[in-house]
């Protein structure tokens, strides 16, 4: 595949070593992702066209324990020092559940540095429960939307607990009021994307993406939980690449009505 | 109990029409057909003048059994008729449609009637599934994602896009709101298992057609279950069973006239798709290959849809208004029954007789049905 293989490298960034894979050519496109491998079928389809730069948060996946970062907000500003030093010119940046809460703050504190922003089942508003609580057949109730018929992404039980532990101490189930009340500061176009049964996150919390930022656009998946990715893969990279491609012009139509010309 | 009108509004010389479906357009003259309609809004007004609660319309299609290819269309002219009585779009088949476009006939109905629609969704019989080329194996998948999607569309305030496994929507924002908050009554009509659950968690309506009593409490039974289990009791009024009704002064009238509808060969002309092609549609609704080579195609006739109806009555009512009293009260008992759909429109009978059942139904049967 050339270049449409991710390399592994590693960047310093407030202290932390943080590891991230890149590949492809073209504009950039930063991943957040705080589901370990839960979003390669995403990355794998936009590196045929973008240059891709999926990173690891510190404290998720195979990294350390991060028992210094506070907050989603706090741990943005680990994202900038790091893309800032990666991606010198302005990047379509994408989340998923609270890598999205994560890119979310990160767009406010460094405007400068996001072009578009992509939420993927963010839970910064209006969580319902906790995150990735229980057993391992729990925490599969919570995420999808069939837990009975999927194979279940392979997560092991050291790092699954780890990133609970993270999530919990940085706020991910709680509903964030300043978040919130900063929507609107929002200049870039971004897309929210929901599960239409997500059962982590209230379905009120897309319309107030849509009602607070500005050049904003919410998609609902059919049938598909928090975990979009791992149910409905075609729909969730159909939307995402569309919309990193044109942006809200994404709405037009690209779709034939012809049967036989 | 409530009683509903099923305002079939049948080409009033459906008698002449073969036995097959569809029935070539040429079977019709454009004076009846506005006669016939003219008359079913009569039917509307006499009901709804005579106490009914409800009007239904159906969606058929290819055949002047009823005139009603779009029932939303027909249930806005007859609801500035009839002002008091509630709309009952019962229903449309939403496999075959635009569920956005669905959705804002619904928000328009409900503005235009002041608040009076009830909705519902079904997939019909199999030649339903055959005028706009949609695969019959889809009709499920697409029907469930149907109701997922109006219901959003209805309810959502803020503008949306969908992906779905059979609509792709980038823009949805529908207007106008329906004047009943957050929704219109929703009821899914079925007897399928997967739809009944789907009703049942979703906290919406049940309606069953035509069967026996015993075959509707097993049915209703099952859906009280499921929605106990979802921690909710349905109403009255989401407990619809929908039937066939032969009305007289006395019993042996009935039995009479239901006797003569039989030896004239008159009843249920225009309904029955070729039974290959029934027996086809059927085979890829469950997802099976159909092999024509191996079978009789046959010539037309019923005999493709008895296999359908061989548990239904020809018409589920007949009587007096004693009889239907008690049968109307068997269901209410047995199976729950909070409204009963009464189609009054038998093939072979005129407008004058139908007026007739209804009025006396409205003046024997309803004031008694509602005491249950």
């Amino acid at each position: 595949m050339g270049a449409l293989t991710f390399q592994e490298s590693h960047i310093e960034a407030d202290g932390f070593r943080i590891k991230y894979l890149a590949a492809g050519q073209g504009d950039p496109v930063a991943i957040l992702d705080s589901i370990s491998g839960g979003i390669s079928k995403l990355q794998d389809a936009l590196v045929q066209r973008y240059r891709v730069i999926v990173l690891e948060l510190p404290g998720f996946g195979s990294s350390p324990a991060n028992t210094k970062s506070s907050s989603a907000k706090d741990l943005s500003k680990v994202v900038a020092q790091a893309t800032e030093k990666i991606i010198p010119e302005k990047y379509t940046l994408i989340g998923t559940s609270f890598g999205a809460n994560v890119a979310l703050w990160h767009t406010l504190q460094a405007p400068d540095q996001v072009d578009a922003l992509v939420l993927i089942s963010p839970t910064t508003l209006l969580p319902m429960v906790n995150l990735v609580v229980g057993n391992p057949t729990e925490r599969a109730k919570q995420m999808f939307a069939h837990p009975d018929s999927l194979e279940l992404p392979r997560l092991a039980p050291e790092i699954a607990a780890k990133e609970q532990e993270l999530i919990r101490r940085l706020g991910g189930g709680i509903h964030d009021t300043e978040a919130e009340s900063r929507l609107s500061e929002i200049q870039c176009p971004t897309l929210v994307v929901f599960g239409s049964k997500d059962g982590l996150v209230a379905a009120a919390a897309a319309s107030t993406y849509r009602q607070e930022i500005p050049n904003s656009h919410v998609s609902i998946v059919y049938d598909a939980g928090h975990l979009i990715v791992a149910e409905r893969p075609e729909a969730l990279i159909n939307t995402v690449v569309d919309y990193v491609e044109r942006r809200e012009t994404f709405v037009v139509s690209r779709q034939t009505g012809v049967i036989n010309p | 109990m409530k009683a509903s009108l099923f305002a079939q509004m049948g080409y009033s010389e459906r008698h002449k029409f073969p036995a097959t479906w569809p029935v070539p357009p040429s079977y019709q003259d454009p004076a009846v057909t506005m006669q016939s309609y003219e008359e079913g809004m009569e039917e509307c007004e006499l009901a709804e003048e005579m106490g009914f609660d409800w009007l239904s319309f159906s969606e058929h299609h290819y055949s002047g059994n009823r005139l009603t290819p779009n029932p939303a269309l027909m249930a806005a002219a007859v609801a500035q008729r009839c002002k008091k009585v509630r709309i009952a779009l019962f229903g449309q088949l939403l496999q075959h449609h635009n569920p956005v476009r669905v959705a804002e006939e619904i928000g328009m109905l409900d503005n235009l009637t002041g608040g009076r629609v009830i909705m519902a969704f079904l997939r019909g019989i199999p030649s339903e599934d055959l005028p706009y080329s949609m695969n019959p194996a889809e009709g499920r998948g697409r029907l469930f994602e149907g109701m997922d999607l109006v219901l959003k569309a209805l309810t959502e305030l803020q503008p949306f896009s969908w992906e779905g496994r059979y609509y792709q929507f980038r823009t949805v924002s529908v207007w106008p709101r329906p004047v009943q908050q957050p929704l219109p009554p929703v009821i899914v009509a079925t007897r399928s298992e997967d739809a009944i659950h789907y009703a049942a968690s979703h906290r919406l309506g049940l309606a069953v057609s035509y069967d026996s009593v015993d075959q509707v409490a097993e049915i209703t039974q099952k859906y009280r279950r499921w929605c106990q289990e979802a921690g909710w009791q349905p109403t009255p009024d989401q407990n619809v069973y929908r039937a066939s009704i032969l009305l007289a002064e006395t019993d042996q009238q009935a039995e009479n006239r239901v006797e003569g509808l039989k030896a004239s060969g008159l009843v249920e002309r225009g309904m029955n798709l070729r039974p290959s092609v029934t027996q086809a549609v059927l085979a890829a609704r469950e997802g099976r290959e159909f092999d024509l080579r191996n079978r009789d195609a046959g010539a037309g006739g019923a005999a493709g849809t008895q296999g359908v109806r061989a548990r239904r009555e020809l018409i589920t009512f007949v009587g007096d208004p004693d009889t239907i009293v008690k049968k109307l009260k068997g269901f209410h008992d047995e199976c729950g029954t909070g409204v009963v759909d009464l189609g009054f429109q038998q093939s072979g009978m005129d407008h004058e007789e139908v007026m007739k059942q209804i009025e006396l139904f409205g003046r024997e049967v309803l004031p008694r049905i509602k005491e249950f």
